[in-house]
This record gives structure tokens, C-alpha cells and sequence, in this order.
């Protein structure tokens, strides 16, 4: 039975592509009110996973990188009970809590993880030069591969597409 | 005027129909989806669902009207009850994750100015005069 890697491991100068993790991404967070002259912005660092597609990232036709965060669902138990229960997470599993995306572990030498949830609610545009040379500096990276990566754009796109109707047919009983 | 078979009486049958031999059309449509809804119910109820609920009961069938009685009051109901659940329902759950690390910065804004856009012509089109 042929094998279907979920992850490879890629240098730093390899040109970026949809599902690699960035480690540590910096995100400036602008103060309220902007004018010339020194102000003080907050950083906000996570650790990513890229969402453009990888087409418009070969070939340059984007100025701005969307990326996720992404956190071990450990941290994910911590923070939400429903994720501690078995029902959440086989519901995280299953692709039926809108917004979150379960991942694979990593058994990568070097590049190990747990389980990883993409957090599809905050979503962030990183200027596509400064996260080539942040890539290249941190070196190897790990890569999802298809068909997981287009798993996880899908995902994607059902969330942000869903429609909340203010008015709903009531249900037939 | 409609007849449905509910309006049929037998003798020595009891009869467990609310619907009377005058009951207007919307009346037998309500009482038709209701039993329809009941049938659907009873053949596409999810697996198992009695089965969990059998742990949670006592049952006399000696009799021709079961006893249903609650075995512990110790029981953990909800944990039955989850287990009978359906598992395809989607749940609307969000977590607010703090940054990783998060510090301030001095920034110097240099200029501000409207932003432009920036337009991708896809592939195979020419722009041409």
C-alpha cells in the first residue's frame, strides 16, 4: 500500500507554497491612531501556516500573504472544555466545528509535533518579501502536502463562505 | 369529504387517533405529518439510541404496559444521552488563543498615503490598445 506522507521537510530558501509553517511570525499590531512621527504598535507572534495559494505565490501576482496560526491541540484542551472531551475532538476531527482545522502529527526527525488546530477565525496578511526572508532565516520548514493541503484550503473556504440568514424558513414538524 | 383511514372505527379496538370524521383538510394534513414524521423517525432514529437508553432503564415486559424505571439515581444521564447524539451536528464553539509572544514596538511612521491598486491580468488575456 503506497503511503501518503502528510509532511516534508523543506530548506529555507525553497520558494514558499500553501501549508508551510512558519514558526514564530511576527503580526504588528497598528495603535488606533496613526500619524507621522514615532508611535508604538504591539507585536503579536504566532506560529503560522500559509493560506494563499500556492499558484499566485510562484508566480509573484500577490503582495500580501494570508497565513493562520496554528496551536498543538493541547493548548487548545487548555483553553476550551469541549475540546477536552472526546466528542470535541472527534468533532474537530471530522471537520464539524466551523473554523478549526485538525492536522496531523509530525513524527519528522527534528520537526516533531502533536496534533495541530488551524484557527481559521484570525487570519493575517504578512507582506510577501519580509515572509521570504523570515523563511530563509529560520531555515528548514515543515510542508503539508497534498492532498492534506487542499483538505485544509477547502476547509477554509467553507468556513468563509458560510451564510447566517437573519431570517430562517422555520423548520417543517 | 376526505376519509382517511384513521376514521375507521373497530369494535374492541381501541382507536389512538385525534382526528374526527369532520377533521378539515389542514387538521388531517397536521395529523398525517406528524405520524409521517414519527415513522421517519422510528426507522431512521440513529443507531444505538435505545441501546444506550436500555442501560439507563429498568423494564417489566410481564405485563402488556411496560415499566420504565430510572436503575440509579448515581447514573450519569448525560453521558448516555451524548452517546445517542447524532455526530454529524456542527458545533459553533471559538476559542480565543493568546499570541505566541507578544511585546511593543517603537515605530516611525514616515508617510501616509492612499493606497493603490494593484491589478493581476490573468494569464492568456492580452492587453492590447
Amino acid at each position: 500500500m503506497r503511503r501518503y506522507p502528510w509532511y516534508e521537510i523543506v530548506d529555507g530558501d525553497e520558494p514558499l507554497l500553501q501549508g508551510d509553517f512558519i514558526s514564530s511570525c511576527p503580526v504588528i499590531i497598528p495603535p488606533s491612531v496613526i500619524q507621522p512621527g514615532k508611535v508604538t504598535a504591539e507585536v503579536f507572534e504566532y506560529d503560522v501556516v500559509i493560506m494563499s495559494q500556492s499558484c499566485d505565490l510562484v508566480q509573484r501576482k500577490l503582495d500580501l500573504v494570508l497565513v493562520c496560526p496554528l496551536w498543538p491541540l493541547s493548548e487548545f484542551e487548555k483553553r476550551n472544555d469541549f475540546f477536552k472531551s472526546s466528542r470535541g475532538k472527534e468533532a474537530l476531527r471530522q471537520g464539524n466545528v466551523p473554523g478549526y482545522h485538525l492536522l496531523n502529527r509530525s513524527e519528522l526527525e527534528g520537526f516533531e509535533t502533536e496534533y495541530l488546530v488551524v484557527d481559521f477565525r484570525n487570519v493575517y496578511s504578512v507582506p510577501f518579501d519580509f515572509l521570504i526572508e523570515l523563511a530563509r532565516r529560520k531555515g528548514k520548514r515543515l510542508r503539508l502536502l497534498p492532498p492534506y493541503r487542499e483538505h485544509l484550503s477547502q476547509a477554509f473556504a467553507r468556513f468563509f463562505m458560510r451564510v447566517g440568514l437573519p431570517v430562517d424558513i422555520p423548520p417543517f414538524k | 369529504m376526505y376519509q382517511t383511514t384513521r376514521d375507521i372505527t373497530y369494535p374492541h379496538h381501541l382507536t389512538f387517533f385525534s382526528s374526527s370524521p369532520s377533521a378539515g383538510i389542514r387538521e388531517i394534513d397536521i395529523s398525517d405529518m406528524e405520524d409521517s414524521s414519527a415513522f421517519v423517525w422510528s426507522h431512521n432514529r440513529p443507531e444505538g439510541f435505545y441501546r444506550s437508553l436500555s442501560s439507563l432503564i429498568e423494564t417489566d415486559i410481564s405485563s402488556i404496559w411496560p415499566r420504565f424505571e430510572v436503575k440509579s439515581e448515581t447514573f450519569i444521564a448525560t453521558e448516555a444521552l451524548q452517546e445517542a447524539l447524532p455526530t454529524d451536528v456542527e458545533y459553533d464553539v471559538t476559542v480565543h488563543m493568546p499570541p505566541k509572544m507578544r511585546y511593543p514596538v517603537e515605530l516611525e511612521i514616515k508617510s501616509i498615503r492612499r493606497g493603490e491598486p494593484k491589478i493581476v491580468v490573468p494569464e492568456g488575456i492580452e492587453v492590447g490598445l
